[in-house]
């Protein structure tokens, strides 16, 4: 097993509210004085600064256990494994210019150098944690501001590149399974809709611009200015608390229909098991339902970290690294679908029948 | 400001104002028009950066553009123009703020709803005097997360005064608590 695999991980499969709530993730954009903004930083300056923050972040880095990656280290699939891990952004990856990350072995804190903004540190929870995870965020944020001169205002707090990140430079976010809510177009909708009139961003789960699939969807709050940390913490916590309650009527419904819900729950298993041409849209969908089965106590089915073992292995860097090459969109779909009907042909003691 | 010059020769008035992305980075030209139209009839772009080494023989002899402003209003830090700003919705760097505050406080009330930050401070330089509405507007926040029965916020927000108070009067470096 993997480090990253453990319990306490965002993977980990635990965590309260976990049958709806799948991670938790609390975000912190810093800026240091002395150098441009992303905007304008060129290469001799980008230099410059992943090189002050690898001398100033030593002592930190060493006492919390984390690692130092150079990206530019990286080949492209090692990036993308990364991607996937949610330790660099898609942004990071793609940036021309000298980017690091620091993480920890568990991969549940991460500390981007280069970003959009200079510093954006993340910490993950698996479940929902928001308080937990920023109180880790916190602490690590005062410990970097001993070590590095951040760019902050008393008009404006944290200054950002982006002036939607600007103030707390805080963004929250939870991943959530809402399979009962998608199930209909009109309430996944007006779900998204009341969402956005509490002030939440609702995303798909690969964060900006994804598509929303396998009924997972990611919500944060929009505004950064003019509130503290705590306030903006209780407001997406309102707001996934009405989708958690919303989300629960619905499976309760979907339960006094027993059949129906063996019905989807065992006719996706069933193609899992069978495909040979899998595309990566396709599988999260029939995994949310193996998952919504699970929830019921439906027997033999993966429990949710063989669930979240699917969910990440099937990404495409991670199929790509699993075969030691890259590979085309047609391999990785083959490839796919031979790795699920691995697992799940192969129940070990984590494909039990107990929830 | 004098009414501003080539970037590129120096000596002819700027009347074409480009931005450009050079290797991801924003750079704002600023060209008069026989030199905007010296490579090609495009925008320049890494190609005019290349003829101008070759001319110059080193790249630190080329004017960074940054530096020059030909607008009054651009980012003394970064050359940022507002025009810039509007365009890409991003600062150039953190006298960016400075700069453009004259409609920083609309333009955030827009996006926030609010313009001033009520997070978090991270550790404040010793003797630096507290900005008095930071104080009393913390001071309002407490009050109400009391009367709310919010006291893990009101807790915060109590430490926060405290850290305040306590640096304004201290000449020690706080550790972070
Ligand atoms: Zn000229
Ligand atoms: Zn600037």
């Amino acid at each position: 097993m993997e480090p990253w695999e453990e319990k306490n991980t965002w993977l980990g499969g635990g965590g309260e509210d976990s049958d709806i709530v799948i991670s938790t993730r609390v975000r912190l954009a810093r800026n240091i004085e002395g150098f441009s903004f992303s905007t304008k930083l060129n290469k001799k300056e980008a230099e410059g600064l992943v090189q002050t923050c690898q001398t100033r972040l030593i002592p930190l880095a060493k006492q919390e256990g984390w690692e130092w990656v150079a990206l530019e280290t990286l080949s492209p699939v090692s990036k993308q494994v990364l991607v996937e891990r949610r330790l660099i952004s898609r942004e990071l990856k793609g940036k021309d210019l000298p980017t690091a990350v620091l993480h920890d072995p568990q991969a549940t804190i991460s500390l981007m150098i280069g970003e959009e903004d200079h510093l954006r540190l993340q910490v993950f929870r698996s479940g929902l944690a928001l308080r937990e995870a920023f109180e880790t965020a916190n602490r690590i944020d005062d410990q970097i501001a001993e070590c590095l001169p951040l760019s902050f205002s008393h008009q404006y707090g944290f200054l950002t590149t982006c002036p939607t990140n600007t103030g707390t430079g805080m963004r929250v976010s939870v991943m959530l399974h809402l399979p009962a809510l998608a199930l209909t177009q009109k309430e996944i909708q007006k779900a998204t809709n009341s969402m956005q009139e509490m002030g939440m961003t609702v995303r798909g789960p690969y964060g900006e611009g994804s598509q929303a699939s396998g009924d997972l969807f990611q919500v944060s709050n929009q505004r950064t200015l003019g509130a503290s940390e705590l306030e903006l913490i209780q407001s997406l916590e309102n707001a996934v608390g009405t989708m958690i309650l919303w989300e629960r009527k619905l499976r309760k419904d979907l339960g006094e229909s027993p059949t129906f819900l063996k019905d989807r729950v065992y006719r996706a298993l069933g193609t899992l098991r069978g495909a040979h041409i899998l595309s990566s849209s396709e599988a999260l969908d029939l995994l949310s339902m193996l998952r919504l089965g699970r929830l019921f106590n439906l027997e033999g089915l993966p429990s949710h970290e063989t669930w979240n073992r699917l969910f990440l292995l099937t990404q495409p860097g991670h199929l790509m690294e699993n075969a030691g090459r890259e590979l085309d969109p047609t391999e990785r779909d083959l490839a796919r679908a031979r790795l699920v009907r691995k697992i799940l042909s192969h129940p070990d003691d984590s494909l039990g029948t107990r929830p | 400001m004098n009414e501003s010059k080539c970037q590129i020769c120096n000596t002819k008035r700027a009347v074409i104002h480009r931005l450009e992305s050079i290797n991801g980075e924003w750079v704002q030209w600023h060209l008069c028009e026989s030199c905007a139209s010296l490579s090609t009839n495009t925008p320049p772009k890494e190609g005019l950066l290349k003829q101008l080494e070759e001319s110059f023989g080193t790249t630190s002899a080329i004017p960074d553009p940054r530096s020059i402003h030909a607008e009054e209003d651009a980012c003394p830090g970064c050359g940022m123009t507002k025009e810039a700003f509007f365009e890409i919705r991003r600062f150039g760097c953190a006298r960016c703020y400075g700069t453009f505050n004259e409609f920083l406080g609309a333009y955030f009330e827009r996006i926030h709803e609010e313009n001033r930050h009520m997070g978090k401070v991270p550790g404040r330089p010793k003797g630096e005097p507290i900005p008095p509405l930071e104080l009393k507007r913390l001071q309002e926040r407490l009050k109400k997360a009391v009367e709310e029965e919010r006291y893990e916020e009101a807790a915060l927000f109590r430490n926060q005064i405290r850290k305040l108070q306590h640096k304004a009067t201290s000449n020690e470096v706080q550790p972070e608590s």
